[in-house]
């Protein structure tokens, strides 16, 4: 990362939400004031509004929210991540068969990407969600990515084929490098930075995803809990329950704002113009 | 122009016929068929639940069942639902219309409130009101769709009770003035989504456009920074922005799902939501090939708008 960046206050303030929130969702069990699947009282504590002991409130069976909560960014996250890895595995591959293919090849796959990017993601999503039903978290993460990485597909075969005719490759071939050398030293360090920014906008599209999935009543389902199915467990009565709504959407907007900032600052820093 | 059109069609018409054969491959080559819950009920009889599956062709072979299945599709006929017990057809014929509506009254005000506001934060580039604008529509796009929509719906329909906030029309079905005023709540959350996301992008186009020659010799040979606006900035810019309506269109569709459902509006959301849980292959399959379809088209309207409006992609 260079001094560029590093001074980017946007940059820096987004990151740093970013790192806080992992480091959150590791500690979580720690830094939860109550065990987050605690029933603390049932008959007192049921739907209590934030107050001093639960700074955001309890659920609808006295479960504290705030604990729910930093547990839940273990799942809204780890959910991200795998998403997020399984897009840019589908997309790297696909991209790269497509970039190495002959030209007649390389058309039949992105003319399918082009087809499956006019399929609205969350349609294809509920297709699959009405072949298999629930599905667990990892799952389910695993399907997020798979409906999402026809951007990352086209975006890495672009930038594979405009490497190839680049002056340092070109000169690593003329030299007689082997092309394991040549992939591995010129070709791949160069995609480090689009394959970020396209994670981090994945991330940002993936998580606000997962949520709404989880509120139309096909995501995360209990014991899990993830901040989409916080706001699901308050989908009958939000403006009862607006603590309930208006927290786990703090936090999954400082998720997403921030993925979107960083992916942004990143794209203008590799300078992928709208590439990516 | 005639050949470059020609190509487009055939490069929509290719994609479509992609988008077919994936939809038929999804909904047949996931686990279950359309008659898994009725028919493998354990009190139905093994010979009537193989001659359901005869009747209906779902033991021949795939590329049979494709063949006939496009065949159908290009007659109009989609399929039977079995959780509405009526053809598919007259079930998406009711929902489109409304569907239709909420989206284009969505889509214009959205589409012009978001150039609006685009512009203004271009032209006012790295002042107050561009930093404000951007971080609000930055926090508005990064909020769930269906929190956006909550929001609304607690706060003019339930609190200050302006709107009614379900379905599309009262219970005694009033007239147009009825449905307007059902349509503003979710009109207004859709166009919301559509305006934040794209007064991003438009702002984009704009401020990469602010350093070309033509702005320049437009400056320096005098003329106002309003004329300068009107008839130089902005429609070099409408060109990208155009496109990002084409690639946004997929992502409006999914807000009209979110959108639909928390407001109960009776469109195709609504209905592919219902056939989810129902799990009705018949509906999804159709929607999916619709909503599909739709894109592809106005994908195709917006690159022919484009070459109209800039000469440039026609030659290409």
């Amino acid at each position: 990362m260079t001094a560029r960046l590093r001074r980017d206050p946007a940059f820096v303030l987004a990151a740093a939400i970013l790192g806080a929130w992992v480091a959150v969702a590791l500690l979580a069990p720690q830094l939860a004031p109550y065990p987050s699947d605690l029933q603390l009282d049932l008959t007192r504590l049921r739907e209590s509004a934030p107050s001093a002991a639960h700074w955001f409130g309890t659920d609808g069976v006295s479960r504290d929210v705030l604990s729910r909560l930093l547990v839940g960014a273990r799942v809204t996250l780890l959910m991200g991540a795998i998403a997020v890895g399984t897009s840019l595995g589908l997309g790297v591959l696909w991209g790269s068969a497509a970039a190495l293919s002959p030209l007649w090849l390389d058309r039949l796959l992105m003319r399918t990407i082009d087809a499956c990017l006019a399929f609205p993601r969350l349609v294809l999503l509920l297709s699959v969600a009405a072949a298999f039903g629930q599905l667990p978290p990892i799952p389910l993460a695993v399907v997020l990515g798979a409906t999402g990485w026809f951007g990352t597909a086209r975006l890495v075969r672009a930038e594979l084929r405009a490497l190839a005719e680049r002056s340092w490759v070109v000169a690593a071939r003329a030299l007689g490098a082997p092309e394991p050398r040549i992939l591995r030293r010129h070709v791949l360090p160069a995609l480090v930075g689009p394959l970020a920014v396209a994670a981090s906008l994945a991330l940002a599209a993936v998580v606000p995803l997962e949520a709404g999935l989880t509120f139309l009543g096909f995501g995360v389902r209990a014991p899990a809990a993830s901040w989409g199915s916080l706001l699901a467990e308050a989908a009958d009565r939000p403006d009862a329950l607006w603590w309930m709504v208006l927290f786990p959407a703090l936090a999954l907007v400082s998720v997403v704002a921030s993925a979107t900032v960083v992916g942004d600052r990143l794209r203008r820093h590799f300078d992928l113009g709208d590439r990516a | 122009m005639g050949r470059a059109a020609v190509v487009r069609l055939l490069h929509a018409l290719g994609v479509i016929a992609v988008v077919v054969t994936l939809t038929f491959a999804l909904a047949r080559l996931l686990p279950g068929d359309p008659f898994a819950s009725i028919a493998d009920h354990p009190s139905v009889d093994a010979a009537w639940r193989a001659r359901l599956r005869t009747t209906y062709g779902f033991d021949e072979p795939l590329l049979a069942q494709f063949v006939r299945w496009c065949g159908a599709v290009l007659r109009g006929d989609l399929g039977y639902s079995f959780s509405a017990q009526r053809p598919v057809r007259e079930l998406l014929a009711h929902a489109l219309p409304w569907t239709l509506l909420l989206s284009s009254v969505a889509l214009t005000v959205g589409g012009v409130l978001g150039i609006a506001l685009g512009s203004g934060q271009a032209v006012r580039r790295g002042g107050w009101a561009d930093r404000l604008t951007g971080s609000t529509t930055l926090v508005l796009a990064s909020i769930p769709d269906v929190v956006v929509a909550t929001a609304v719906l607690v706060l003019f329909g339930q609190r200050l009770r302006w709107f009614p906030i379900g379905g599309a029309t009262g219970l005694d079905g009033g007239g147009a003035g009825d449905v307007a005023r059902h349509l503003v709540l979710p009109a207004a959350t859709l166009a919301l989504l559509v305006a934040v996301t794209l007064a991003r992008f438009h702002r984009a186009a704009m401020v990469r456009g602010a350093d070309a020659d033509y702005l320049l010799a437009a400056r320096a040979s005098g003329l106002s920074r309003w004329r300068i606006f009107w008839r130089h900035a902005l429609p070099n810019a409408i060109a990208p922005t155009l496109t990002v309506i084409g690639v946004l269109l997929p992502i409006l569709l999914t807000g009209t799902i979110f959108v639909e459902k928390v407001f109960a509006w009776p469109g195709m959301g609504s209905v592919l939501a219902n056939a989810v849980l129902a799990r009705d292959y018949h509906v999804v399959t159709a929607v999916a090939l619709l909503s599909t379809t739709a894109v592809v088209v106005a994908s195709a309207a917006i690159d022919a708008l484009l070459a109209w409006l800039d000469p440039r992609t026609r030659a290409r």
